[in-house]
């Protein structure tokens, strides 16, 4: 501890209590620390880590109103406002620990149950500053995204420091999976193994099968590690993954549900949950998730536009849906909301920009000359200053020129916002399937019914009854690449038999150009290209 | 309001409160000065009862939401002399004033040893067993820290009196709480449950009350597998 040299190294303290704050000050002074400040709020921290370095962070879990303790953690490492070696601890209830787990890159150095004793925080400053010594190379490396580096360094702790070997094994297979590594972290963790059942170890083994694609060995893996520890939480989140890979979104959706109960203040795992009950068109449940959202990014680093947005999007998807009672809800609720977003993000040009999209889209019920002319004046606003738009503010968009039977300024949008976000797979998917079936999440899913009972009866053969309910999907989703080339082969294949037919052929060729807009990069463009091919050589 | 919010609320406050007390009579003795060493020792005993307090809190609150699934143990390869360090750091000024020694032994001298275990709760379990210890120790407090048969075993042995009789048996009965005595055992039920909580195979934790053969001291053993 006397070789710490505390007199020159900086502390900080945040408690939104002053007697708390007061009490850890003196007992940081006796034991040698000279300069201790002190912050009550998220927001007055920040400002303090802005403008200095600290050695050792002390901060408590519950911050009153605003970001709690471990959303400042996140915060201040994605935003890279505190360096490396700064030792960050959160001081919690003895209970609650499992509650605020996050992933390996947010978590603290150490937690701390009140009260503490001036001797309990001796004895854990020494540790805390030896720990952060050892590690680090390691969370240098992890900084800057280096796996190799990382895993070498992870190997060198295993090796030398017994006393943090399951901190290293964590980081070494962590590094090992990022670098795809996979066959040499599963030779690790079977020798991990070997020696005890650990639930991380085992866990982990099914999340390299999930990368191999062995969903179902996944999930049966997963769900016995559940069985035996229903407190992993991530174990959830990779079978949650193996459910949806295997479309048991019904599953995914109770999985979801369940965790999100144990521990309640994960935005990742609810945003999840928004998607996976769309999938299930229970919008009611989704909406319930994004209005969680919104309340637990409430003044943190997450509060966005875009999050905004998609409610009130995902609200007016549900209206449509919902009986008289609910809507009128519903109308409440987004007209709350859009004030809420109005009032945080002033100004905002997505935030406007989204508004008048809104305006237009009520209004469009009557269509007239003047949603005819702001259509116009949007579109020309957005396609000169595209840069400047949102994902969700972009879809949006797109979406409100498909619904207005605008398909040219529609698709040009869509080209137009792809080249913006071509770092954003994820966006560009969804842009893929806006274009791909500019229609409601609930006829998508009576299309690809429809298209799935026709596949079923295409692979045995039986294709006049295959077309039939082609045709029925592309009445509820006419530009669906899918559904579009599944209907043309069908139709050539029976020709094959029943010999060249003039009419098919030119419904074939009609129904085959709706593809026009499919990119080169599209996975079913050369299937595409080879068809149109063999309808016009006909 | 759910029950289990109120008692995480309620906790939170009493703890806050028994924090407070702590520290104004920690004042309290500085202001003593060392000038009258009754009143120190007695102050030192609130100081321990306010420990128990605590504790019976903490393990309350753990098993309500282990319960409810709102709780979950993290079991995680941890240097056992820092558990330990953790769990007695906590009582140094208490043992001190009390005149009370405590040593550490590690059988094998290996004071890096490793255990896979939920650190936190073999803390407060620890810490549990040493507000009774220090409350009949005449002067001495040990702990031995060794592995047998692939167990871990950390035993407490005091120089006090012993446990009485009853104490003894209350392991040995199904229903181990009662209120017709005013011994209730509750500390003891918790540390069983803690203990329990740690498995490896089909081998699961336990503990253990004797009185040492020589001295007559209590003598407390935890197993974990």
């Amino acid at each position: 501890m006397d070789s710490l040299d505390l007199k020159h190294k900086r502390a900080l303290v945040v408690d939104d209590f002053a007697n708390v704050r007061k009490s850890i000050t003196v007992m940081l002074e006796d034991l040698g620390f000279v300069t201790v400040m002190e912050a009550n709020s998220g927001d007055s921290a920040t400002k303090l880590i802005r403008e200095s370095k600290y050695d050792l962070v002390l901060c408590d879990f519950n911050l009153g109103l605003g970001r709690d303790g471990m959303r400042l953690l996140e915060e201040w490492r994605r935003l890279k406002l505190m360096p490396e070696d700064t030792i960050f601890v959160l001081i919690t209830g003895e209970t609650s620990r499992s509650v605020v787990i996050s992933a390996i890159e947010f978590q603290p150095d150490d937690y701390l149950a009140k009260p503490f004793t001036t001797d309990v925080l001796k004895v854990r400053l020494g540790r805390w500053f030896q720990r952060r010594q050892v590690l680090l190379p390691l969370l240098v490396s992890l900084d800057k995204k280096d796996w190799q580096a990382v895993a070498n360094a992870a190997r060198g702790i295993n090796d030398s420091y017994p006393r943090y070997r399951s901190t290293a094994q964590k980081y070494l297979i962590e590094a090992l999976i990022r670098q795809k590594k996979l066959g040499e972290a599963e030779t690790f963790l079977y020798e991990v193994l070997e020696k005890r059942y650990e639930c991380w170890a085992q866990t982990s083994l099914h999340r390299i099968e999930l990368l191999q694609k062995k969903f179902d060995s996944a999930e049966k893996g997963l769900k016995a590690v559940l069985e035996l520890d229903p407190n992993e939480l991530i174990a959830y989140d990779y079978l949650v993954d193996a459910l949806v890979q295997q479309e048991k979104e019904d599953e995914a959706q109770t999985l979801l549900e369940e965790v999100i109960s144990r521990a309640p203040r994960s935005i990742d795992r609810q945003l999840r949950l928004v998607k996976v009950a769309q999938a299930n068109l229970n919008f009611r449940r989704a909406n319930q998730a994004q209005k969680d959202i919104l309340y637990l990014a409430a003044d943190t680093m997450h509060e966005s536009v875009g999050l905004f947005q998609s409610y009130i999007k995902n609200l007016r998807d549900e209206a449509l849906l919902s009986d008289d009672l609910r809507k009128r809800d519903i109308e409440k609720e987004i007209i709350f909301t859009a004030k809420r977003m109005q009032e945080s993000f002033t100004g905002d040009y997505n935030a406007e920009l989204f508004t008048r999209a809104s305006d237009i889209k009520t209004a469009k019920d009557v269509p007239d000359i003047k949603t005819t002319q702001d259509l116009d004046d949007l579109y020309n606003d957005v396609i000169n200053e595209s840069d400047r738009v949102i994902p969700e503010t972009a879809l949006f968009l797109a979406e409100l020129f498909y619904y207005s039977e605008r398909f040219t300024e529609a698709d040009e949008l869509v080209r137009c916002f792809k080249g913006c976000f071509s770092d954003q797979p994820e966006v560009i998917e969804l842009l893929d399937s806006l274009q791909a079936e500019p229609i409601s999440l609930t006829l998508r899913k009576e299309a690809k019914d429809l298209n799935g009972q026709g596949m079923a009866l295409y692979e045995s053969g039986k294709y006049p009854e295959s077309v039939g309910f082609f045709e029925k999907a592309l009445k509820v989703s006419p530009r669906h690449p899918g559904i579009v080339l599944n209907f043309v082969q069908s139709h050539l294949l029976m020709m094959e038999t029943r010999g060249k037919n003039d009419q098919t052929v030119a419904l074939c060729l009609e129904t085959i150009n709706r593809l026009f807009y499919l990119p080169d990069e599209h996975y079913q463009f050369q299937r595409y290209k080879k068809m149109l091919e063999n309808v016009e050589k006909m | 309001m759910d029950v289990q919010t109120m008692m995480a609320v309620t906790v939170h406050d009493v703890k806050n409160s028994l924090s407070l007390i702590d520290s104004q009579l920690n004042d309290v003795i500085l202001r003593l000065d060392g000038s009258d060493s009754d009143s120190v020792q007695e102050i030192r005993r609130i100081q321990l009862e306010c420990n128990r307090i605590n504790n019976g809190m903490v393990h309350m609150l753990a098993f309500y939401k282990l319960d409810q699934g709102t709780f979950s143990p993290i079991f995680s390869e941890a240097v056992i002399s820092d558990v330990i360090l953790d769990a007695t750091s906590r009582y140094t000024r208490m043992l001190d004033s009390l005149g009370v020694t405590l040593s550490i032994r590690f059988a094998d001298g290996d004071e890096e040893q490793l255990w896979y275990l939920d650190a936190n709760l073999i803390e407060g379990l620890l810490s549990n067993i040493l507000t009774n210890s220090i409350r009949y120790a005449k002067s001495h407090l040990v702990f031995d820290i060794g592995v047998v048969d692939g167990w871990l075993n950390i035993r407490i042995t005091d120089d006090g009196e012993g446990y009485p009789q009853s104490m003894l048996e209350l392991l040995e009965q199904p229903d181990q709480l009662s209120f017709q005595s005013g011994e209730t055992g509750l500390g003891l039920f918790f540390c069983q449950k803690i203990a329990k909580l740690h498995r490896n195979k089909e081998r699961c934790g336990s503990i253990e009350l004797t009185n040492d053969a020589r001295s007559g001291g209590a003598v407390f053993n935890l197993w974990l597998p």
